[in-house]
């Protein structure tokens, strides 16, 4: 760790087995990872390498079932269900590959949904999400719902509501999966800016073109990174 | 509004179509829930409204009899009624002998029944046109013409097309064979009036108790019931107790009382309606239940999603619950409008059997009967809501993204 940075997440030690009737799967070997404040850090690997679920680890959405994440400095093995929840709610924001915008809101409401829950005000929660839809390029766009956006515009709301309760890290899961290669390419771009404002990022991609992006990559292989 | 609630609403309105059927389907059962709520109690509090009107708080019958159910009654009951007159409380207390009797009009004879009042103002009846038999208590019945004053119900000024000032010829017994036996009385009608328990094609007449006694061969001073009206309503079980205990032969209701014990002989509508509302409250649960299950299954990775932004397991029951109570809530209105006209066109169906008074009716519109429909629809569709809202908060939100976006 560099000296003056603070780390958001470490994982030491993490092994995760899913126990399945064919016996069990080992989806994590053994990780130990720390990412700091302002770090742009691509996963890599093959699929079924396990970065999905390394992703979900220092998300706190899982628990390890051996050694130790600490989000925040606090371990999340030892947090309640919904400790966890209010955790990932104000510190942790999620990009994924399907988007999984809410089709009966506008782009507005969609940012605005993680402050609803987090008892932000009315008028606080739409200047910020109009801010935040400015900042991805969408400014033109906040009534519009997901059905009249493309798929790179759905992507941008969806960092946008990521971004939402200024969260500390961001995890993006193939976030460019079902983009075309510019757009790929655009939303790569505004990760590597929003690492630069402080957030630390954490990519999850089999793209080498947008990995590249990164300021630190790590491959995967069978649960281990290599 | 709570964003629970409105991410429950812009649910609903996703699918337009599929939610208004479901509300659809809610109305139905919630109007039929509401019209057996209706039924439950509805002849009860129509009685118990009526009997309220008429301003009488207790009722004397012959002992293990209702009001004119039969030929039974109290041999001394105008004294009775003196002696109940006299305690305190008591603003008057009226002997009323009942029977019936033969009428002739021209060459026609019909039956009717008769009501011996005493003079005087006393509320068993409303003259509607014409006068009352008589507002003075010591006026002698009409001695120029020999006849006695009626005053007739309007079934019979209808049906017998029988006006004010026309003259019938009243008898205890039908026929003219047996009439020849019978004391005969000729009547001139004063008025006629609305007596409140009339069943739709009866003909009914009130006319001087003392009359009414010599035409049916019953004995001087005899009643079939004493009606007693209070100053003081408060007084009336304490009154009926002491009417009880001084004269074992009768039996002494306050209204609470002759309710509960007409209530008692109405069971069968209690069970029916028991019945069919916990089978309507049934397919509610059903209806909800299906079709927030298959909504539920329809969105895992939203759900999946929203846990993973932070909503804890207990905001998502929340938003499942608040749909499904939605849709209850928004089925509401129409099961309100619904139920009422179904209940207003069976009420027809019922009221036109024969043996039911007018002024009764078997589905009463109350405040309690909406009050008990709407919390047994809302509990009805929470519960419809509690098995989608249990699986979405027992999702894996790992496995159910990994699952959504291999899918």
């Amino acid at each position: 760790m560099t000296e003056g940075t603070t780390t958001v997440v470490a994982a030491e030690g993490v092994t995760k087995i899913y126990p399945m009737p064919g016996g069990p799967v080992h989806a994590l070997r053994g990780v130990t990872l720390a990412v700091e404040q302002g770090t742009f850090l691509s996963v890599a690997g093959p699929s079924g390498c396990g970065k999905s679920t390394l992703l979900h680890l220092l998300g706190g959405v899982d628990r390890p079932t051996t050694g130790r994440v600490a989000l925040l400095g606090q371990a999340t093995d030892r947090l309640s269900d919904a400790a966890r929840a209010r955790l990932r709610l104000l510190h942790v924001g999620f990009i994924f590959q399907r988007f999984f915008l809410l089709p009966m809101l506008s782009a507005e409401e969609n940012v605005e949904l993680p402050m609803m829950e987090a008892g932000v005000a009315g008028d606080a929660r739409r200047d910020r999400a109009r801010t935040l839809l400015a900042r991805v390029g969408l400014d033109g766009r906040a009534r519009h719902r997901p059905g009249q956006l493309s798929g790179g515009e759905m992507q941008r709301v969806a960092i946008a509501r990521a971004l939402a309760n200024r969260p500390n890290l961001l995890l993006a899961d193939e976030p460019t999966g079902e983009l075309d290669e510019a757009t790929g390419r655009e939303i790569g771009t505004l990760l590597q800016k929003l690492s630069r404002d402080g957030v630390a990022v954490v990519l999850v991609t089999h793209n080498s073109d947008l990995a590249a992006l990164a300021d630190r990559r790590v491959r995967m292989r069978d649960g281990a990174l290599v | 509004m709570p964003p629970i609630v409105f991410l429950a609403l812009r649910t609903l309105v996703r699918a337009p179509a599929r939610t208004a059927l479901v509300v659809l389907g809610l109305s139905v059962t919630g109007a039929l829930l509401l019209d057996m709520t209706m039924l439950a109690g509805g002849l009860e509090t129509s009685l118990g409204t009526v009997l309220n009107r008429l301003g009488f708080a207790v009722r004397v019958v012959p002992r293990g009899t209702l009001p004119f159910s039969g030929t039974a009654e109290i041999a001394d009951g105008d004294r009775l009624a003196a002696a109940i007159a006299a305690r305190p409380g008591v603003g008057n207390a009226i002997p009323v002998v009942g029977g019936n009797i033969y009428l002739r009009a021209a060459e026609r004879q019909f039956p009717s029944f008769a009501l011996g009042v005493p003079p005087g103002r006393h509320g068993v009846y409303t003259v509607l046109a014409g006068t009352d038999l008589s507002t003075n208590p010591s006026a002698p019945p009409d001695p120029d013409a020999g006849t006695v004053p009626i005053v007739i119900n309007r079934n019979m000024a209808r049906l017998d097309r029988i006006g004010l000032g026309d003259r019938l010829v009243a008898s205890g017994a039908p026929g003219s064979g047996l009439q020849a036996l019978a004391a005969v009385q000729t009547c001139r009608v004063v008025g006629i009036g609305d007596f409140y328990f009339d069943l739709p094609t009866q003909r009914s007449l009130a006319i001087a108790a003392p009359v009414l006694r010599r035409l049916l061969g019953r004995p001087a001073g005899s009643a079939s019931l004493i009606l007693v009206r209070m100053t003081e309503p408060s007084q009336a079980d304490t009154l009926a107790q002491w009417i009880q205990r001084r004269d074992p032969r009768v039996d002494a209701f306050s209204i609470q009382e002759f309710l509960a014990r007409t209530s008692a002989r109405l069971t069968y509508f209690n069970q029916f309606s028991l019945i069919l509302g916990t089978i309507s409250v049934a397919v509610s649960f059903l209806l909800v239940a299906a079709i927030v299950t298959l909504s539920v299954g329809e969105r895992l990775g939203e759900i999946a999603m929203l846990r993973a932004l932070g909503f804890t397991r207990a905001r998502i029951v929340a938003l499942i619950l608040a749909e499904s109570v939605a849709l209850a809530g928004a089925a509401l209105p129409g099961a309100i409008l619904l139920g009422i006209a179904i209940a207003s066109h069976l009420d027809r169906i019922l009221l036109s059997a024969p043996g039911v008074p007018e002024n009764l009716h078997f589905f009463t519109l109350t405040p309690a009967a909406v009050a008990t429909t709407a919390a047994l629809l809302l509990a009805s569709g929470a519960l419809g809501g509690l098995y989608p809202a249990i699986l979405s908060a027992r999702l894996e939100i790992a496995a159910t993204l990994h699952g959504e976006i291999l899918s």
